[in-house]
Parts: structure tokens; C-alpha cells; sequence
């Protein structure tokens, strides 16, 4: 799958999204919240992270602030903030409990920038609620959501 | 134009813009320009909160206006051992209080002036702020050369910072503040911005330390009446909107439900230092014992504001490590703070009740100890 032409045009340091590209079987297509997080899931355990689009607007992180694992989180709760030069911006979740988080992030918070889909990948979430992805974007909505709210 | 929030004031203005008479829920006319009665931190920080939290900005965004009595302002990820001299702090009674935007960390008196811009994330822009700022210091003192930078500070004469910015981006709403140096007391700030504590090992984000100065140190018109009221009138121009400055009691409930709850919790110990991200002290510091000095080093590791892990290594023949160690278990899962660190030192003095000397070393210590929190 190529990467959409809005990312294209959008690009920076982050590495391109790599599901399609990799054609991990084991990965289920991910999906978009519209506050430009990503969510994939493999075995009820949802993987975070946020979009280039949002690393982008975000400029170089310099903290990330994560929360414990084994926190009980509910849908749209804040679950942890990232902090650039720009603005400190919350993370929103989805239902579930914190299994992990990327511990690189505290020494190198600027993985989030150079590879937002995969060694930037915030925590992982034991999701209570599956049905909640089902409410999220594919990328292609995304894509499309990315052109209408530039307009 | 000042006008106090009275009660009556206030359900003829909810009336007129129609909003609920809880507080300013939902629809408000094209802009607000709020003032705090307060110069409360904790009590003003929860304005920013509530209004975050709470307040419809679609096309109507605010500007809230506040001053500060004596306090340290920290980041939201930042370690106040690293940013400021609490021992200091504590001698002269200055607050210490932690904001939920990021960024550097600041000292406020009623010298300095705190702007918050609130408006949708769409239209969070914080150089379009600032330049209002400027325009506003111009409109009083057009001589006045005051630049943005890149960082969005304010420099005066293009070397002296009179205004940090920080931000913070929520599910629809954003704020930008910032402070702006009219009469601070210099000296006092630098002090307190000093942190004495040596050893710290941590990745919170740090403070760009600047040269600073008051605008009224450059121009005696520019206290700070005259510029809150400058900016208001320029905020009042760009939005046009009336320019009433509104007073308003951050501790009102009916104009602001649920406010006094989150400054409580902008008050608490977990929210001030158990935030700070996880640390570690490696020091060390002497100690005098029969006309020689002798070092005792120090490690403690600390997470959420608490000890994790406490190495306090001491020479044996002054005090044997098993005994040192009854010092350091004792310490773990205690808070980072002098007052626990004592009434934990007594409780296990109170183990050994006849050993005078013991007792002695520990509280030598315990008080060393002490010293770097």
C-alpha cells in the first residue's frame, strides 16, 4: 500500500506507516481517533502512538509523560501528556488497563518525532472494549480527515 | 473599564449572553476579558483549569488576567530540586506550585502581570498573542523596544527577557500564558531560582535561565495597572468586543462549579512533587568526628516524590553499615520531604531508647539529609 499523497506532502523525519508495507500478518489494520492517535491491536492488546501528522504539529518532544502500568483507563480519559517546545498536549485513551510503556521514551522522547509508528509507540492498552475501534478511522478516513480540517 | 463581579452583575451578564446561570458554560458573547480578585496561585491556576475544562471557545475566546503574591511557578515535568531553593522557600514562606502547561519554571509577585489566552485548538497561536502584547506596550510607550523571539519570549531592547510563554493543548481547547515583568523583585527572584542541590540525575525538562528586567526600571508610566489595562483595551480592539475588564472570585462556586476542588488538588503534595519525574541524588557531604572530617556519601533514588532506593554509606568505624543500613530501610517509601525524613529519624531512635550516641549519629544525618531536600 503506498503511502497516502497528504503524507507525502506532510513528510518529515518520522519513518513512513508501516503496516502494508511490512505485510505483518499478525498486525490487524490500524486505526485513527480523531484527536490523531493510532491504535493496532494483536490478541486484545492495543498498541499507541500518535500520527505524523501529529508529531509534525507538535515539533521536537522533549518530555513524555506516560502513565503506570496497570492503570484502569476509560475511553477518553487522559492517560499521560507530551511536551514539546510548541505546547504540552494530552493523550486520550481508549477503555482498558496499562500493560506497557516504551521506556526508551525517557532518555530519547524525540523517538516519538523520527519514528511516530513504530519505536515512538507511547504504551500499550489490555483494551476492556473492542467495540470502541469500530468508532475510530481507518487511514483512509483519516487521510480524508487530515485534507478537510486543513481547509 | 474595570466592572466588580457582583452577583448581580453577574446574572445580568449571564442574562444577556444567555448562558446558564451555573457560570459561563456555554455561549458567550464574541470574547471575555476576566480578572482575578485573587493573587492566590493555586486558587488562579484553577481559573486556567476550569475554563479549559469547561468553557464553549468556539469564536469566543478569553483572556484572563492575574497576579500572583510570592511563589515559584514550575513546569509540569520539571524537578523542583533542579529549578529552585526550597530550603530558601521554605524559611521565607514562598509557595511552590505546578502548573499543567510545560515549560521553564518562573517566580511571580504582584510585580509580575500573568495573561492566558484561551481560544479552540484551531485557533491556538501564540505569536499572534504576543504580537498583541506588543502593540498594547506600544500604544503606551511608543519608544519601547520590545521583540518576540522564535521561543516566544519578550525581550526588552533585545537583551532582556520581560516574558516566558507557556502552553497547553487540550481535547478542544487551548491556552497560551505568559508572564510579563513590571516591578518584580529582581533579586529576590534570582535567589530563589538557585537551586543549591548538588547530584541530581533526572530527565525532566529544564529551565533556559535568562537575564531579566521591569519595564518600569526602563519607563515609571509602566506599572502594572497601566498595562493590564493597555492590553485589555487591545484585546477589546482585535476581538471587537466591549472593553470591560470582568472581576472575577476564583472561589465563587456558582460562577464557577467545582473550581475549589481543583485547586485543592493543585495544593496537594502528590500533585507539587510526587509529579516530579523519577530522579536520583548521587552526593556526598562531611561530617566532623574527633577533630577530622569524614565523608558520608549518599545515593537515593526517587520516583513519584518518594525514596525508592537509599544508600547512605558512612566510614564503619564511625558508624557500622548494619546500623547505617537500619537508617536507610527505614527511609524507603518515605516522601522526599524534610518533615517525614524526622519523624522517621525519631521513630528509630525510639527503637534504641539508651544509646545516646547512636542517636546522635543519626540525627547528624537526618538533619544532613535534610539539607538537600
Amino acid at each position: 500500500m503506498a503511502l497516502p499523497v497528504v503524507w507525502s506532502a506532510l513528510a518529515g523525519p518520522c519513518l513512513p506507516w508501516p503496516w502494508g508495507l511490512t505485510g505483518s500478518a499478525l498486525l490487524s489494520e490500524g486505526k485513527f481517533t480523531d484527536k490523531h492517535e493510532w491504535i493496532t491491536t494483536k490478541n486484545g492488546i492495543g498498541t499507541v502512538g500518535i500520527s505524523n501528522f501529529a508529531q509534525e504539529a507538535l515539533e521536537d518532544v522533549v518530555y513524555c509523560s506516560l502513565p503506570e502500568v496497570g492503570t484502569k483507563l476509560n475511553k477518553q480519559d487522559e492517560f499521560g501528556a507530551l511536551e514539546s517546545e510548541k505546547a504540552t498536549s494530552e493523550l486520550y485513551s481508549l477503555s482498558g488497563e496499562v500493560t506497557e510503556i516504551n521506556e526508551s521514551l525517557a532518555e530519547n522522547p524525540g523517538l516519538v518525532n523520527k519514528s511516530c509508528y513504530e519505536d515512538g509507540w507511547l504504551s500499550k492498552i489490555a483494551l476492556s472494549n473492542p467495540a470502541e475501534l469500530d468508532e475510530l478511522m481507518s487511514e483512509e478516513a483519516c487521510e480524508k480527515y487530515i485534507k478537510s480540517i486543513e481547509e | 473599564m474595570l466592572i466588580p463581579f457582583s452577583m448581580k452583575n453577574c446574572f445580568q451578564l449571564l442574562c444577556n449572553l444567555k448562558v446558564p446561570a451555573a457560570g459561563f458554560k456555554n455561549k458567550v458573547k464574541s470574547g471575555l476579558i476576566l480578572q482575578s480578585i485573587s493573587s492566590d496561585v493555586y486558587q488562579n491556576l484553577a481559573v486556567e483549569d476550569w475554563i479549559h475544562d469547561h468553557m464553549n471557545l468556539e469564536g469566543k475566546p478569553v483572556l484572563f488576567l492575574w497576579r500572583n503574591s510570592p511563589c515559584i511557578v514550575i513546569g509540569r515535568h520539571q524537578n523542583p530540586w533542579q529549578e529552585c531553593n526550597l530550603n530558601l522557600m521554605r524559611e521565607e514562606g514562598i509557595k511552590l506550585a505546578r502548573r499543567r502547561s510545560g515549560g521553564g519554571t518562573v517566580y511571580h509577585d504582584m510585580g509580575n502581570i500573568n495573561l492566558t489566552f484561551f481560544t479552540t485548538k484551531k485557533k491556538y497561536d501564540r505569536m499572534q498573542n504576543l504580537k498583541l502584547v506588543v502593540r498594547a506596550l506600544n500604544a503606551v510607550q511608543p519608544q519601547l523596544d520590545v521583540q518576540a523571539t522564535k521561543r516566544c519570549d519578550l525581550l526588552l531592547d533585545g537583551q532582556f527577557k520581560i516574558s516566558g510563554t507557556a502552553s497547553k493543548i487540550g481535547r478542544t481547547t487551548a491556552y497560551h500564558h505568559c508572564t510579563l515583568l513590571c516591578s518584580t523583585d529582581r533579586t529576590f527572584l534570582s535567589s530563589l531560582l538557585k537551586s543549591p542541590y548538588q547530584g541530581i540525575r533526572s530527565n525532566a525538562t529544564a529551565s533556559t535561565p535568562s537575564i531579566v528586567k521591569n519595564l518600569l526600571e526602563k519607563d515609571p508610566t509602566l506599572t502594572c495597572e497601566v498595562l493590564m489595562n493597555a492590553i485589555a483595551a487591545e484585546y477589546a480592539a482585535y476581538h471587537q468586543i466591549d472593553n470591560h475588564i470582568n472581576l472575577i472570585n476564583p472561589t465563587d462556586e456558582t460562577l464557577f462549579p467545582g473550581i475549589n476542588n481543583k485547586a485543592k488538588e493543585l495544593q496537594t503534595w502528590e500533585w507539587i512533587y510526587g509529579k516530579t519525574p523519577k530522579f536520583s541524588i548521587n552526593t556526598s557531604f562531611n561530617v566532623l568526628y574527633e577533630q577530622s572530617h569524614l565523608e558520608i556519601k549518599i545515593f537515593i533514588d526517587i520516583k513519584d516524590g518518594r525514596i525508592q532506593i537509599c544508600k547512605i554509606e558512612a566510614p564503619d568505624h564511625w558508624l557500622p553499615l548494619e546500623i547505617c543500613d537500619k537508617l536507610n530501610s527505614s527511609f524507603i517509601g518515605s516522601k522526599f520531604c524534610p518533615n517525614e525524613i524526622s519523624m522517621l529519624t525519631n521513630i528509630l531512635c525510639r527503637t534504641c531508647p539508651e544509646d545516646d550516641e547512636l542517636h546522635s549519629k543519626w540525627n547528624i544525618l537526618c538533619e544532613k539529609i535534610k539539607g538537600i531536600m
